[in-house]
């Protein structure tokens, strides 16, 4: 038995927690793409990004008992996987510096073109310009910019998953929107080569 | 998202990230993620289960030491309350039987006022004496009071202490060991926090505890709080 769409994530979690496996199904149902695209977009592989997918739903699982409704769930959810990313980071010490994102030649940490995206025949040339130009975003900037993107935060929120101030995280989505534009126009200017 | 782009951007960044975004987790993670939904789920009943009688157990075990602690405070009022009234009481007690004397000398002829004194001497050094005995005796018996009270005081503070100190149950530290291995940038120091929480409460500091341990909850959400600090924070996050 599928929950209606009505339902909360909140309530869904809760109900889960209560030992209700169709609330857990709808809630997975509802937020498993843009997760996982979160991941990938952010690590430098495809495997380790499943990797980091998985580990960040294991985790959802076993703090589900001890999950309270005082922030929304994505808000919830999404600052452990930004945790596990940060964790990741730290270990392969690779991290973006964090107090430079401000600076518009940093480029991508990783050589992320080993991603092949696996439905690429569906995409345009413009939308695939647009993920390599996400690419190359320093990290924080590109996690705000996919936050946005993939989730109904509202900048406080994604600032309280990002831990950074309302500001810092206007400001990054600022300049990420803004080398994105310029990065498109580029390619264009340069008759698709970057 | 709640921020639109400009409309002087030349591409809709918007519309060309939903075109783009077509990746769709694998099916076989997929089934993965469910399954251990679903075993944690058996595994969350077997161990209320397990734990059930423990917990009332727990229970009946907190409500007891509340009730003994508020009995053992109520006789500790009422015996410092007698304490108090005692002392004075001796000494209206000496006035008035001064008081007697004096007046019973008074009534006396003056022949059998010196004879009286003569009988009399001995009993006032005799009740000197009681007096004194008494006193003593009051002071010892309020000395071993005060030693009594003290050492139940320290035997509480011991019990408190020894129930504020962090427990974590086998299966969950064997739950906790992948969640420490893997992330060292939500770890440090945790117990001390916890246990920071812990006493805070303890010093009927509420309202700090209740958002510290919020704070820490937002911080790791992935974090087990131990049963004491879960039951706190779900009692008092209702509001």
């Amino acid at each position: 038995m599928m929950l209606v769409q009505a339902d909360t994530d909140e309530s869904l979690m809760m109900a889960y927690a209560k030992g209700n496996i169709d609330a857990f199904e709808s809630l997975y149902a509802r937020h498993k793409d843009p997760m996982y695209r979160y991941f990938i977009r952010q690590v430098s592989s495809i495997e380790l990004a499943q990797d980091l997918y998985q580990e960040c739903w294991s985790r959802i699982i076993k703090s589900a008992q001890s999950y309270l409704p005082t922030a929304k769930w994505t808000t919830w959810a999404y600052r452990m996987a930004h945790n596990l990313c940060i964790d990741h980071f730290r270990t392969v010490k690779k991290l973006d510096s964090y107090d430079e994102f401000y600076d518009s030649t940093a480029p991508g940490s990783y050589d992320r073109h080993s991603i092949k995206p696996e439905y690429s025949h569906e995409m345009t040339r413009l939308s695939e310009q647009l993920k390599s130009c996400i690419e190359r975003l320093p990290t924080v900037q590109r996690e705000v910019f996919l936050l946005s993107q993939e989730t109904d935060m509202t900048l406080k929120m994604v600032s309280d998953v990002v831990s950074a101030s309302y500001e810092s995280v206007k400001t990054r989505l600022r300049y990420a929107k803004s080398k994105l534009q310029e990065c498109l126009q580029k390619y264009h200017v340069d008759g698709g080569k970057l | 998202m709640t921020i639109s782009d400009g409309k002087d951007e030349l591409y809709d960044l918007n519309e060309l990230y939903k075109q783009g975004a077509v990746e769709r987790s694998p099916v076989s993670i997929d089934k993965k993620i469910i399954k251990l939904a679903e075993a944690n789920i058996a595994n969350a009943s077997e161990s209320e289960k397990k734990y059930a009688p423990r917990q009332k157990l727990n229970s009946l075990a907190r409500i007891t030491s509340v009730a003994a602690v508020m009995v053992l405070s109520i006789y500790v009022f009422f015996d410092i309350r007698d304490e108090i009234q005692y002392e004075p009481m001796l000494e209206e007690s000496y006035d008035l039987s001064s008081d007697a004397m004096s007046e019973e000398s008074v009534s006396l002829a003056p022949d059998e006022v010196e004879l009286s004194f003569k009988s009399s001497a001995p009993s006032a050094e005799v009740f000197e004496q009681e007096r004194a005995a008494i006193k003593l005796e009051v002071r010892k018996e309020k000395k071993v009071k005060e030693k009594k009270v003290k050492e139940k005081q320290s035997a509480q503070k011991k019990s408190v202490q020894r129930e504020s100190k962090p427990y974590l149950a086998p299966k969950r530290q064997k739950l906790m060991e992948p969640i420490q291995a893997l992330s060292p940038a939500t770890e440090p120091l945790e117990l001390n926090k916890l246990q920071y929480i812990r006493d805070l409460v303890a010093k009927n500091e509420k309202e700090k505890a209740l958002e510290l341990l919020q704070e820490f909850v937002r911080q790791n959400p992935e974090y087990q709080l131990p049963d004491d600090l879960l039951f706190y924070l779900k009692k008092n996050d209702i509001k």
